[in-house]
């Protein structure tokens, strides 16, 4: 009798004790429960083994630590990688010019289990890369074009060359973007690149003058050749017109009548017209055989 | 009582302590080695759970096969043709033999560093064998360079057999000269934009020259087309001037040329000519068209 409330002590304690670690326990299954949010996927490990490679957006189950673990990665999430934009440092071109460039690169996931597992460092390996196809794209490219016009056709190099040594890699990478941000000549030669594009919009502009004065020149030529012709058609249609008229009315006296009659009036008009504005000599008939005479 | 409660809970803790030491967790691309008193007796290559016997009896050793990247300082390097070349590259490799590298290198401090030794001299010894031009070329099909770097990963690898690990790939992160070659770079570039400068403009010179030539070789032609054509239509406008005079002339040819006589004296004759004349035609009493046929004479003065 005496032991007894001793006993409802130790009842109580053992009991209070078995209540915390029922409820221990219950929290350790609770600990399985676990969120993938959208635009993530999950990947689930039973003691290191991968059970499930690509667990879907939502609230999941597994069995706790350490049974079960899991590693959530996000497979919209784009990260951003500079090279070149902080420093200074020159790059190579094909036909061994300076220049300054600068690329950034847009990546993200493509596939979990190779993120995970194929390389210790993914994103220290996708940064590499990235920098080893631009040197390879700058040093492949003539200098005008790497500053000029070559410039996309670089981007694309880049991104094609770090896309395939990262799948051969099963780096598990999707390059989505590069984009050359930069790329200058360096400042100690920058005013002789200048010169090159002066040069080559005073050669644009040569070409230009020329090609306008060239212009003006044979659009004048045509002008004048065309009024020349004009000319010539209004003289012809003259010339036709008033041999027309002329010979319409000769005919007409060759075929009256009068004819005679209107010689002799013609010949006196034309004597009437012209002997008025002549001057005149007038010789004796002894002196007309000295004359030469004209028919 | 009190004493069966510790040695339960000393159970509890050896039991606990006997499950953690046993289980072996080995993860994807991991290897763990079975160590029984410091001899290897297993491999395990297989991600799971895996059991041994508890420490101390058997230990473990987790060894990462994955893909490294090592990127040490950039390092300067000569060319076949003797030009001084600043190359910062890197290396991938991985473990292929776990048992062989635990063995040799033990530590990954220890590969990167080895492997490093043995990249840069087979680089090294590969660059001498290149030209400058054959490594940096417009023409990507001209450029030896991807042949260059696979002759290093198939020398390392050679090297590196014994060691248990596998060398990927070599790659280039950026090439450029040393900096006390820089100033005379400068210069090399800076005349050869002018020699292109100069190149343009007299470029420009010559087309707009050839343009100009052109523009007035293009011009006398049509002009010259153009005065033929004026000739020609000139001409045609004559005949037929010609022509219309032919019926007049067929019907009564003396008359004709008499009108046309009294035409063309009309139109030559003018106030500065003279006319010299016999007296007996100022009498009047003459038969005017015999007049034609006697002595006239014009004279310009």
């Amino acid at each position: 009798m005496i032991d007894f409330p001793k006993s409802t002590a130790f009842g109580l304690v053992s009991r209070i004790s078995g209540i915390i670690l029922i409820f221990g326990l219950v929290c350790w299954i609770l600990t399985g429960i676990y969120t993938v949010d959208q635009g993530e996927v999950a990947v689930l490990f039973q003691f290191g083994r991968v059970v499930d490679k690509r667990v879907p957006a939502g609230i999941h189950y597994a069995l706790p630590y350490p049974f079960h673990t899991h590693k959530k990665v996000s497979l919209t999430r784009m990260t951003t990688i500079e090279i070149g934009l902080n420093d200074r440092a020159g790059w190579i071109t094909g036909d061994l010019n300076i220049i300054e460039a600068a690329l950034l690169t847009t990546y993200r996931i493509r596939d979990p289990e190779n993120f995970l597992f194929s390389t210790r460092d993914p994103a220290r390996l996708v940064e590499k890369t990235v920098t080893a196809a631009l040197n390879t794209a700058l040093t492949t490219t003539p200098v005008d074009q790497a500053l000029t016009t070559g410039k996309s056709e670089i981007e694309k190099r880049v991104k094609q060359l770090s896309q395939d040594f990262l799948t051969e890699s099963k780096a598990g990478v999707l390059i989505l973007s590069t984009h050359l941000r930069r790329a200058i000549p360096p400042e100690q030669v920058a005013g002789g690149f200048k010169e090159v594009m002066n040069a080559r919009a005073d050669k644009l502009r040569m070409v230009n003058e020329a090609g306008t004065i060239a212009h003006t020149k044979l659009s004048r030529a045509r002008t004048e050749g065309f009024e020349l012709i004009s000319q010539a058609r209004a003289q012809a249609e003259t010339r036709v017109k008033t041999a027309e008229g002329k010979a319409q009315a000769i005919m007409q006296m060759i075929e009256s009548p009068e004819g005679a009659a209107y010689t002799q009036r013609l010949y006196l008009e034309t004597l009437a017209a012209i002997l008025p504005r002549m001057k005149k000599i007038i010789v004796p008939p002894e002196a007309e055989e000295r004359i030469m005479t004209i028919k | 009582m009190k004493t069966l409660r510790l040695a339960l809970i000393l159970v509890l803790f050896l039991g606990i302590y006997v499950l953690a030491t046993a289980a072996v967790p080995v993860e994807e691309n991991q290897s763990a080695l079975i160590f029984q008193f410091g001899r290897v007796i297993r491999i395990v290559d297989q991600p799971g759970l895996h059991w041994k016997l508890p420490d101390p009896i058997q230990t473990r050793f987790l060894i990462s096969r994955k893909i490294k990247v090592y990127d040490p300082e950039a390092r300067e390097y000569l060319t076949e043709d003797k030009k001084n070349i600043v190359i910062d590259y890197f290396f991938t490799y991985q473990i292929a033999d776990p048992l062989q590298f635990h063995r040799v290198l033990k530590d990954d401090r220890i590969a990167d560093v080895t492997l490093d030794d043995l990249v840069n001299s087979a680089l090294g010894s590969s660059l001498g064998r290149y030209e400058l031009t054959s490594l940096i070329n417009t023409r990507p099909e001209m450029t030896r360079m991807t042949g260059l770097l696979d002759e290093v990963v198939i020398k390392t690898a050679a090297m590196v057999s014994e060691t248990g690990v596998k060398v990927n790939s070599i790659k280039i992160k950026r090439l450029t000269f040393p900096r006390e070659n820089e100033q005379a770079i400068y210069a090399r570039m800076f005349s050869e934009r002018q020699k292109i400068a100069t190149q343009y403009r007299s470029e420009g010179m010559e087309q707009a020259r050839k343009i100009k030539a052109e523009a007035d070789l293009e011009m006398e032609k049509v002009l010259a087309r153009a005065k033929k054509e004026a000739a020609c239509l000139r001409g045609e406008a004559d005949a037929e001037a010609l022509n219309l005079f032919a019926g007049a002339w067929r019907k009564n040819p003396e008359m004709y040329a008499y009108i046309r006589k009294l035409e063309i004296y009309r139109e030559v004759i003018t106030d500065k000519d003279v006319l010299v004349m016999s007296n007996n035609l100022v009498g009047g009493e003459l038969d005017m068209p015999d007049v034609i046929g006697k002595p006239y004479r014009s004279v310009r003065e």
